[in-house]
């Protein structure tokens, strides 16, 4: 008999849940739960600037000319955020402000180019968590679900799922996809909770306003809702060119 | 990828609450403790030092000098503990489980419920309602339980914070007898 499984966790700041649908009562689904939960933990553990073991306060405490270590993920997300960043016209910027700072070694070591650079990985990485653990479900044998980190959320398998929107009374049918939002509040910078620095030319914006991005890919919707955010482009070619759309309210 | 939205529908109640359940205290604590062949309660009364201690530890009040405890034990020996514990947060109010080894590490950490306080967030029926007669979902009735949120981060920093207590709670228990 078809039902949904739910388990929920807190990593990354937030509540992370995970919703299987399993179609065979004698499925393993802790095996799966704990095989997805395993990922978000190494996300949270590699890419949380608060833990001092993480790869990035390693990378944040280190010098000039070092060469850090990291774990093959957060490379994997440096790498994604190197390519939006030059195509968003430096709009999405996971360095607070600080520049080229850093040079992606090999998979497993990146550079830091230069001493004051910082890495603040908050607008991206809660999106990788769950594209990770929609991997790690779907090798353990999932064919359907939805993991959601605090709002970021992407839905896996065949069958539209409810999204609802926090503070609306709409809402979204998603299948195969990710949607996230971000929530901007009066009078403050678009990045106060995502640690993305906005280039000069872009606006404080002084009316509360939430943007929803769908992707396929979570951690491209995470990070592209930085992008119309400070653009209030919700055509933005880049949110095109990755195959998403943005609602702005 | 297909995303279709659903658009608001005018004069929709909001509703006062809702709450998504994961596990049941004996769910978590036999999740938790795999190779437990029982489980025993014990109910811990602190004193007031205690309660200062737990304070000074966990840089949170000890909130309560009444604990219960779940007692892991294998073969007569005690091998963990598990705690369950609620937080209150902004918008919502969470029940959580925690386990912590026989050597004071965390173990595990697992939400039972959530339930979110503010009504009015979420004009759940009558969007819950609209999506049901827009797709075919199938055998698997979602709309019947929604969860799937997005919006602004909840921050989960009370349940972090409620972790900690527990665990300088088990902790000074521990050293003044309360848990043998």
């Amino acid at each position: 008999m078809t039902r949904v499984r739910r388990r929920a966790q807190p990593w990354l700041g937030t509540l992370v849940s995970i919703d299987l649908v399993v179609e065979q009562d004698s499925f393993d689904s802790d095996r799966a739960f704990a095989r997805a939960f395993a990922a978000i933990a190494r996300v949270h553990e590699s890419m949380s600037a608060q833990r001092p073991a993480s790869d990035v306060a390693r990378f944040n405490a280190a010098c000039r000319g070092a060469l850090v270590t990291c774990d093959p993920w957060t490379v994997r997300v440096l790498r994604i955020a190197s390519t939006l960043r030059a195509a968003s016209a430096g709009l999405f910027d996971v360095t607070l402000g600080t520049g080229a700072i850093y040079r992606i070694v090999d998979p497993r070591s990146v550079l830091k180019l230069e001493g004051k650079g910082r890495l603040e990985l908050g607008g991206i990485a809660k999106g990788y968590a769950v594209d990770r653990a929609v991997a790690a479900l779907r090798a353990a044998g999932v064919r359907r679900g939805l993991v959601n980190a605090g709002g970021d959320l992407r839905a896996f398998g065949k069958g539209a799922w409810p999204v609802a929107l926090r503070g609306a009374a709409g809402g979204f049918a998603l299948e195969r996809g990710s949607i996230a939002t971000s929530q901007y509040l009066q009078g403050r910078s678009p990045h106060h909770d995502d640690a993305l620095i906005a280039p000069a030319a872009a606006a404080v914006h002084r009316t509360d306003r939430t943007i929803t991005v769908a992707a396929p890919r979570c951690a491209l919707a995470d990070a592209m809702t930085k992008v119309v955010a400070l653009t209030d482009d919700t055509r933005h070619p880049l949110l095109v060119q990755i195959g998403g759309q943005a609602w702005l309210r | 990828m297909r995303v279709e939205v659903l658009p608001i529908i005018l004069g929709a109640l909001p509703v006062s609450a809702w709450a998504v359940d994961y596990l049941s205290a004996s769910e978590a604590e036999a999740l938790m403790f795999p190779q437990a062949d029982e489980f025993a309660s014990a109910n811990l009364r602190l004193d007031s030092s205690q309660m200062q201690e737990i304070g000074k530890r966990a840089g949170i009040p000890a909130r309560s000098e009444k604990w219960g405890v779940r007692i892991a034990r294998r073969a007569d020996a005690p091998i963990g503990y598990v705690v369950v514990d609620n937080v209150i947060g902004k918008f919502e109010l969470i029940t959580y489980a925690v386990s912590v080894g026989i050597d004071g590490a965390i173990r595990q950490i697992e939400i039972l419920s959530y339930r979110e306080s503010h009504g009015g967030e979420i004009r759940l029926p009558a969007w819950r309602k609209q999506f049901l007669g827009k797709t075919s979902a199938g055998p698997l009735r979602v709309g019947d339980d929604i969860a799937n949120i997005s919006g602004a981060t909840l921050s989960c920093t009370h349940v972090t914070d409620g972790v900690r207590r527990i665990v300088a709670v088990l902790q000074v228990a521990r050293e003044g007898g309360l848990l043998s």
